[in-house]
């Protein structure tokens, strides 16, 4: 046997030399433990964190970002979009109403509608196929948590260059923004939620929408400290210069002072206030009351400090936190990553169509609707039909508002609050407590801004009542498309029940062949929604939890 | 015990008259029924297990005792025995048969070992068995030639890989394909498909982990070995084959569009406008508008206007108007699928010598596709195998393939590209079916515009929303892939001594493909300029179009080093005892790079040159970029020890172990280790079954024992964060699912027990005088099987890959191989291959179900503890008025029962006529089918005239037909011309056949559109006419110079299909190709061929 000896000395040779092989990693992607460990890892990651795990990952079934499926519920919700062609993601389902009521008397009743649908469809099964309109927010949301929290516990592990304590605080102003954004992202839409506030923190604890809010305000107030902390300079600008892509530092975005940033904050604060509360304004009527709702209503202290939130929120000018596509290389596509960009073209041929109930808020003469919509061709879909389609990039009117524009690079999209947003939030805010011309200021400053070209509404003599309809005429066609429309008709009370004072009247549709223009509609949607299935099958709720199905409806 | 003493006794007198006999010297040859030799053919006298082997001329001398009968036995031979009596020179011709037991295997055992003494199932085809398939694939040529396994070919797009499930389903993530070696090494970089059919002598193959252990942690799908042709000694000789096909798909379910329409008309049968009652006239970007349904939907709760899509629910609209005035009814099938043609030459020269012998062999393939004959699909091999004994005990075997495949088709139209495409598992995109299936019958295909050009979206408001034209997609785009795979094998043996033998092979199997598809500029088509409609890859800002340009490559290397240690109790020890050893050491090294490279270019130029340097996208800020740049690695490697021991010709064990190591598993660390054992007796060999032996001559019974595995994903244990680009700042992002640094091989376990038969029923009669059985039952069990499992989504994570599952399957094989009628002229022999299996999930970690995404969109698929693999889940139409609903309370009260009435089979409404289908969902049952028997019958007459017939029967398996679904949408499936008696009226009622699209209990539409229901999930059993060749020997029947062989063969393939099923091939399946669970769904996939072929045969 011994002159076969080479051959077990080659063999262990082999198999010592082999072991070394093994560890191939993954020489595609990038890991914490290799790449996290300086200043520009971190900020690839506080950035990816936020623009991909937050806006982008799990949203590709419709559009591509969370600006067309999340923000698509809102817009479809909030009656500002329809579609009735596909089924995809419950998107022809998830908004219609319980009945609406036409001109001539003939009622129309949906035995489906959005409360059974959308309960009937959160199961993970219906998830899989594409069919649970409540899982993606939740998704979105407490995968953004999660990065922030990650990056969080990250930052004390990295050598930041400069002015380090800076660097650092900008990037946790970064993270607690965004988790306040997130939180109030649940706790706006979903009846209860869960508190995850370190990395890898499990919780089965539920709680109630208002306390997740609590946090998103907790977090958005640690983020306005760290930011008067800082005084803005240069260490400050290149660590924030790199958080937000180059391709969305143009127009309203860009690099926001701290003082920007806290204005920001201000206007969400002011945001989670508002829409978390009913302000009913029900077939005009200011002091219509709702039952039945998950919600209280609005009182004048609530007011006050939407008042003195919007007040230092965010002014003309101001940079604020925007999305634009980028033609590679972006978190959305010009051409379906927005609500705005899937309503954009002939409508024949769009995902959503521009609902009548959008275009019946423009008051006549305003230089908006004529540079963005056409009625070239009518789409035929019941409730959601429509004479109107968007046009890319408008007619070309100077200084008038473009809705939609599918050229990459051109749409801004706003992610979190805007000038309109906030002078629109003043403009109630003072209606409600009586400063009726003042409020009707903001809402001319917003029309003005815009480019609506239409006379002036403040010190005219208008009532409450009528000062009213023109803020909702404004907020429904100045926020189009920014994720808020369906949270605007639920506090005004339209999306309850006719029986529990709810309700939206004088409403136009255009089904067939005739055009109805008093149409009253019950839409009777669940205020907020149920924890999707995704969460409460894997992770049940422990005792002392809050209710995951909304006891309201 | 008493089974010992005969064997004792046998012993002794074995010996005794071993000792006693004289002998004398006999030479001969040993030879073919063609007069070639055999080399290596192993020569004994009947009663002693020593002998001796033919040279390579197949010449042999043994010493012999007085009246000795000879054993000759060779590979692939039927084992013959011959009287030497007196003789001292004899000359021996076999014949060859495949099943005998006298078959020698390596597959599975390591060692060349002949069946009769295998403890495992080992099944062989030889290349006489493998049918010319139009395509000329190996792996279309083996469909029902393997028992127990399940091999189909899901689509009949050219050059698509097929489905091969052997034994079970006994992974997730992993798939079901099998490992494939090439002579004794792994082919990984090259598919099967691409191998030349004409250079295989022979494939074996083993099913299951028990046989399949040996090859650790890569043996658990089972194993396809083929074998190369050998050149033999002798003057060259030469073989060349050509043959010509016409090839159309298949449509068994007389799928169509709808021929009459519940549109609105007016006196002349004009479809009209709703609002100005004008016939409609198509519009110039080839569109209609106004469009509407005869009735509007008027029931209660539930009303839509007639001129929108649910104005189909209304109960007052039938199908019952001929297209038959302004709007004609196209046929699109006609339109789209035309005959295609395929072309097949091959060549091949084969010789040796004493020391060294060759084949060398060319071959082309070229199929014109039917679809829209929009390019073809063309492979062309070149094969060389060269051996030679260089020293005495010194053989050197190199064999070679090169093979180059070039594919013309469009993307959409079965053009090869995109992700993973290098890899081989991936069908080519015929996304453009499900566009042309889902155009409304009423617009013409072929349509032009006022400018020549094609219509891509031809929609009418409400109707036809998923249309798309295939005849566009060819006008605006291109594809070429052209595929170069090298596979060089290289094998050294060197018999050092009696005892000791050593091997080593080294196999290199290199891969290099380019793809690119261009998407031509369609700014100047007026239908995508007006409908913002175009088609694209990456381009979806603009219709300026784009190129994009796959590269991949896939290098892989193989090195087997082994020992063989052999020993022979009797010859060497001088032992009474008739025990001979085998031992088996061997180093097994994988080495796999794998590279794909995603480069494109947007905004084409309207006139040529198009290429990436005249790109340019006016709306974009850049136009070139690169899309993906990956690079996977792979290395695995293990020892093997086997020990084989045979007691004779009565049994033998054989037991050992593997232990692997792999960079995807294990934490780089930890090898895991895969015994196995197996044991053989054959109790014919015993004196006590002399009585038996004249009817029943061989009797084999057969178990064994292993444990294989499948390797995780090559990074599934790696924890990484998604890499990816902001402008032009790198980003960061958590991944989904997340990876599992702790993740261990999937181990599957089995046993398997078997017979092999050989029974004389008639001996010398000329009708069924012989069956050869060979039956397996196996059962294995897996563990450690990886999928994501969900995770609670607050966790910031929807999942994670685990260890998760537990599965199980078992399952029935044989083969029954028989002569039905033999006389001096004419032979009919039957083979028989039979399989049955099913497979389960037992459990899954953490319990909650899986959820599977479907690549046919909504079908919905969940992997559930204690349910079968590949279950389909949907809702169910009911089938009494008493349906209950799963907590046991009924769906309809009893005061209602009037307002239903059954209609063929199912509850319907009267009111809304539509049927009720539950709110609650059902597993609607295992797609997977019951079991799988192929006939096939050869018939000759005098060498002459050929003719063999193979049926393929697949019963019980089902298919969910997505496909029509998706047609029911507009009511454009020809389901709707069928009429129905509801409330006592006969009609074509078109809420009858839409509320299996729309309904669902308590929702007319909405939550049901295209949901999963029984109403699709079809019985897919069919029987099809696989094969049937006809082939005509001229030299056989005259005399003619210089010619060996002068063939001519007719071939049908496919051209019968036997099946209920309503779609157009029940055979088809739209899941990824070789899917564990996604294998029951018939979504807009292209049905198989059916071919009709005339070849030429000749050898000289």
């Amino acid at each position: 046997m011994k002159k076969h000896i080479w051959i077990y000395i080659v063999c262990a040779a082999m198999l010592g030399a082999c072991k070394k092989e093994l560890n191939v990693g993954n020489p595609n992607s990038p890991s914490i433990a290799t790449n996290v460990t300086d200043e520009s890892g971190i900020i690839s990651l506080a950035t990816g964190g936020i623009y991909i795990n937050g806006f982008n990952k799990g949203d590709g079934w419709l559009g591509n970002s969370y600006f067309s499926l999340p923000y698509g519920y809102s817009e479809l919700l909030g009656d500002m979009v329809g579609n009735l062609g596909a089924s995809n993601q419950l998107i022809s389902q998830v908004n219609v109403p319980y009945f609406y009521i036409l001109d001539d008397g003939t009622k129309v009743t949906n035995s489906s509608f959005n409360q059974t649908t959308l309960r009937l469809n959160n199961t993970r099964a219906q998830t899989g196929a594409g069919y649970n309109p409540t899982y993606y927010q939740w998704l979105n949301m407490y995968a953004m948590i999660y990065s922030c929290n990650q990056v969080l516990s990250l930052i004390p592990t990295i050598k930041l260059s400069g002015d380090s304590t800076t660097k650092a605080n900008t990037l946790k102003a970064w993270c607690y923004w965004w988790k306040g954004y997130a939180y109030a992202s649940i706790g706006t839409l979903y009846y209860s939620g869960l508190i995850i506030n370190t990395v890898d923190e499990k919780s089965n604890h539920y709680v109630i929408k208002d306390s997740i809010l609590e946090q998103s305000n907790n977090y958005f107030n640690q983020a306005a400290a760290i930011l008067s902390s800082i005084n803005g300079g240069s260490d400050y600008t290149s660590v924030l210069g790199a958080l937000i892509p180059a391709f969305c530092q143009v127009g309203n975005g860009g690099v926001l002072t701290p003082q920007m940033w806290i204005r920001n904050i201000n206007t969400m604060l002011a945001r989670n206030i508002l829409l978390n509360k009913l302000a009913p304004f029900v077939n005009g009527d200011p002091a219509a009351t709702i039952q039945g709702a998950s919600i209280s209503p609005m009182t004048a202290a609530d007011w006050q400090s939407v008042l003195t939130l919007a007040g230092n929120g965010i002014q003309n000018g101001d940079y604020v936190f925007t999305g634009r596509a980028s033609s590679a290389s972006g978190f959305f596509t010009a051409s379906g990553g927005t609500v705005s960009a899937l309503a954009t073209g002939p409508n024949g041929s769009t995902t959503f169509k521009v609902s009548e109930r959008f275009i019946q808020y423009f008051k006549s003469g305003d230089a908006r609707k004529d540079n963005n919509f056409n009625t070239k061709t009518k789409y035929n879909a019941d409730f959601v039909s429509t004479r109107y389609s968007m046009i890319s990039g408008g007619n070309g009117a100077s200084g008038v508002y473009v809705y939609g524009d599918k050229t990459p690079g051109n749409y801004e999209l706003f992610i979190a609050g805007s000038y309109e947003e906030n002078a629109l939030m003043l403009a109630e805010a003072n209606i409600q407590l009586g400063n009726t011309d003042v409020g009707l200021g903001y809402v001319d400053a917003v029309r003005a801004y815009q480019g609506a070209g239409i006379a002036a509404v403040a010190a005219t003599g208008l009532n409450k009542s009528a000062a009213l309809q023109e803020l909702v005429s404004e907020r429904r066609v100045a926020l189009a498309f920014r994720g808020l429309s369906y949270y605007d008709i639920r506090r005004w009370g339209w999306t309850y029940d006719i029986a529990k004072g709810g309700g939206s009247y004088h409403n136009i549709t255009s089904i067939g062949s005739t055009l109805n223009t008093n149409v009253t509609i019950n839409y009777n949607f669940i205020d907020y929604w149920d924890i999707p299935a995704d969460e409460t099958d894997l992770n049940p709720p422990g005792t002392g939890s809050a209710p995951v199905k909304n006891p309201n409806f | 015990m008493r089974n010992l003493r005969h064997l004792t006794g046998w012993l002794c007198m074995l010996f005794t008259v071993a000792a006693a006999a004289q002998t004398k010297p006999i030479s001969g040859r040993i030879t073919d029924i063609t007069g070639t030799p055999i080399p290596n053919a192993s020569i004994r006298t009947k009663g002693a297990s020593a002998g001796t082997s033919a040279d390579m001329t197949g010449s042999f001398h043994l010493n012999v005792g007085k009246n000795a009968v000879l054993i000759v036995s060779a590979i692939g031979y039927e084992t013959k025995e011959v009287k030497a009596g007196s003789l001292d020179i004899i000359d021996i011709q076999m014949s060859t048969d495949s099943k005998s037991l006298s078959e020698v295997v390596v597959t599975g055992t390591g060692t060349a070992t002949s069946r009769k003494k295998l403890g495992i199932s080992v099944e062989t085809v030889t290349a006489d068995k493998l049918p010319a398939a139009p395509t000329a694939s190996i792996d279309q040529a083996l469909i029902g030639k393997i028992p127990g396994a399940q091999i189909s070919a899901t689509s009949g797009n050219p050059g698509d890989p097929i489905n091969i499930l052997l034994r079970g389903i006994n992974t997730v993530q992993g798939g079901t394909k099998p490992l494939i070696l090439m002579d004794g090494v792994e082919v990984k970089a090259a598919d099967i498909s691409s191998l030349d059919l004409s250079s295989i002598e022979r494939v074996e193959t083993v099913q299951g982990a028990a046989s399949a252990s040996i090859y650790g942690a890569q043996g658990a799908n089972g194993v396809i070995q083929l074998f190369t042709r050998k050149g033999r000694q002798g003057k060259a000789s030469i073989n060349f084959s050509s043959s010509y096909a016409a090839n159309s798909y298949i449509n068994s379910g007389n799928v169509h569009k709808a021929r009459l329409h519940p549109y609105l008309t007016d006196a002349n049968n004009n479809i009209i406008d709703y609002a100005s009652g004008q016939p409609l006239t198509l519009l110039d970007d080839g569109t209609l508008t106004g469009i509407s349904y005869q009735f509007a939907d008027n029931v209660a709760g539930d009303q839509h206007a007639a001129n929108s899509r649910y104005g189909i629910l209304s109960p007052d609209n039938i199908n019952n108007k001929p297209y038959n005035a302004n709007l004609k009814y196209y046929d699109h099938f006609k339109q789209v699928f035309k005959t295609g043609y395929s072309f097949n030459n091959s060549l091949n020269i084969s010789g040796g010598n004493e020391k060294t012998d060759y084949f060398v062999g060319a071959s082309n393939s070229h199929t014109i596709s039917p679809i829209l004959k929009n390019g073809y699909f063309e492979r062309s091999n070149l094969t060389a195998n060269v051996g030679a004994e260089v020293l005495k005990g010194l053989k050197l075997r190199s064999v070679t393939q090169l093979i180059y495949t070039r594919n013309t088709m469009a993307p959409g139209l079965g053009g090869g590209g995109d992700y993973w495409y290098g890899k081989g598992q991936r069908s080519g995109n015929v996304g453009a079916v499900y566009g042309f299936l889902n155009t409304s019958p009423f617009f013409d295909l072929t349509h032009q515009d006022a400018d020549g050009n094609y219509i891509y979206y031809p929609y009418a408001d409400f109707l036809s929303v998923n249309a798309g034209n295939p005849y566009y997609v060819k006008q605006y785009s291109n594809g070429l892939d052209n595929k170069i795979d090298i596979i060089q094998n290289f094998d050294a043996s060197y018999k050092v001594n009696h005892f000791v033998e050593l091997d080593a092979k080294y196999g290199v199997n290199y891969r290099t493909e380019n793809s690119r598809w261009t998407y031509f500029n369609q700014s100047e088509n007026i239908n995508s300029n007006s409908t913002q409609s175009w088609i694209y890859y990456n381009n979806n800002n603009d219709n300026l179009g784009e190129i994009t340009d796959f590269r991949y490559s896939n290098m892989f290397q193989n090195i087997l080093g082994s020992l063989f240690f052999r020993t022979d109790f009797q010859k060497d020890f001088k032992s009474r005892l008739p025990i001979t050893t085998s031992t088996q050491v061997s180093f097994d090294y994988r080495k796999q790079k794998y590279t794909e490279y995603i480069t494109y270019g947007m905004g084409v130029p309207l006139k040529p040159p198009i290429n990436m340097t005249t790109v340019g996208d006016p709306n974009l800020t850049s136009s070139v970029g690169v899309n993906r740049d990956y690079i996977e690695p792979f290395v695995t490697y293990g020892y093997l020890v086997n020990q084989k021991i045979d007691f004779g010709d009565y049994g033998g064990v054989t037991g050992g172990f593997r232990s692997d190591w792999s960079s995807a598993f294990g934490g780089g660390h930890t090898p895991f280790t895969f015994p196995h054992a197996d044991a053989y007796i054959l109790p014919s060999s015993f004196d006590f079954w002399e009585k038996l032996s004249d009817f029943l001559p061989t009797f084999k019974l057969r178990g064994a024992y292993g444990k294989a595995g499948i390797q995780p994903g090559p990074f599934d244990r790696y924890p990484t964060l998604d890499p990816g680009i902001l402008g032009s700042n790198p980003i960061f992002t958590n991944p989904n699912p997340s990876q599992n640094p702790n993740l261990q091989v999937e181990v599957s376990r089995e046993w398997e027990t078997g017979a092999d038969i050989t029974l004389n029923t008639n001996k010398n009669g000329a009708w069924f005088n012989g069956i050869n059985l060979s039956a397996t039952y196996w059962n294995r069990k897996s563990s450690n099987v990886i999928y994501t499992v969900a995770t609670a989504l607050s966790t910031g994570t929807p999942g994670q890959l685990t260890n998760a599952i537990d599965m199980s399957s078992k399952g029935f094989q044989f083969s029954i191989d028989m002569p039905v009628f033999k006389s001096r002229d004419f032979s009919w022999q039957l083979t028989t291959n039979f399989g049955h299996q099913t497979s389960m999930v037992d459990k899954i970690a953490g319990k909650a179900d899986i959820i599977l995404g479907s690549a046919a969109g909504s079908t919905s698929l969940v992997l559930r503890a204690g349910q079968k693999v590949g279950q389909i889940y949907g809702y169910k139409a009911f089938t009494s008025l008493d349906q209950r609903k799963l907590d046991g309370t009924p769906y309809i009260d009893k005061a209602d029962y009037d307002k239903y009435e059954m209609v063929n089979g199912k509850v319907v409404e009267k009111d809304t006529r539509a049927i009720m289908f539950t709110n609650e969902t059902y597993a609607l049952g295992d797609p997977n089918p019951k079991f799988n028997i192929s006939f096939i019958n050869s018939f000759d007459y005098k060498g002459m005239l050929t003719l063999s017939v193979q049926f393929d029967w697949l019963h019980g398996s089902h298919l969910y037909n997505q496909t029509k679904e998706w047609m029911y949408r507009d009511g454009i499936s020809g389901d709707f011309e069928k009429p129905v008696t509801i409330g006592g009226t006969r009609a074509a009622y078109t809420a009858y056949w839409a509320s299996a699209y729309y309904g669902l209990w308590g929702s007319s539409h909405g939550p049901g559109n295209n949901a999963t229901k029984d109403f699709f999930y079809e019985d897919a059993s069919f029987v099809r006419l696989r094969n049937v060749a006809l082939a005509f020997d001229l030299t056989k029947a005259f005399k003619i110079k210089y010619f060996n062989k002068l063939q001519l063969v007719l071939t049908g393939r496919n051209i019968a299909t036997f099946t209920k099923y309503s779609g157009y091939d029940p055979e088809v399946s739209s899941g990824t190709v070789n899917s564990a669970w996604d294998r029951g769904v018939d979504h807009s996939t292209l049905p198989n061929q059916k071919s009709y072929q005339v070849g030429l045969n000749v050898g000289l």
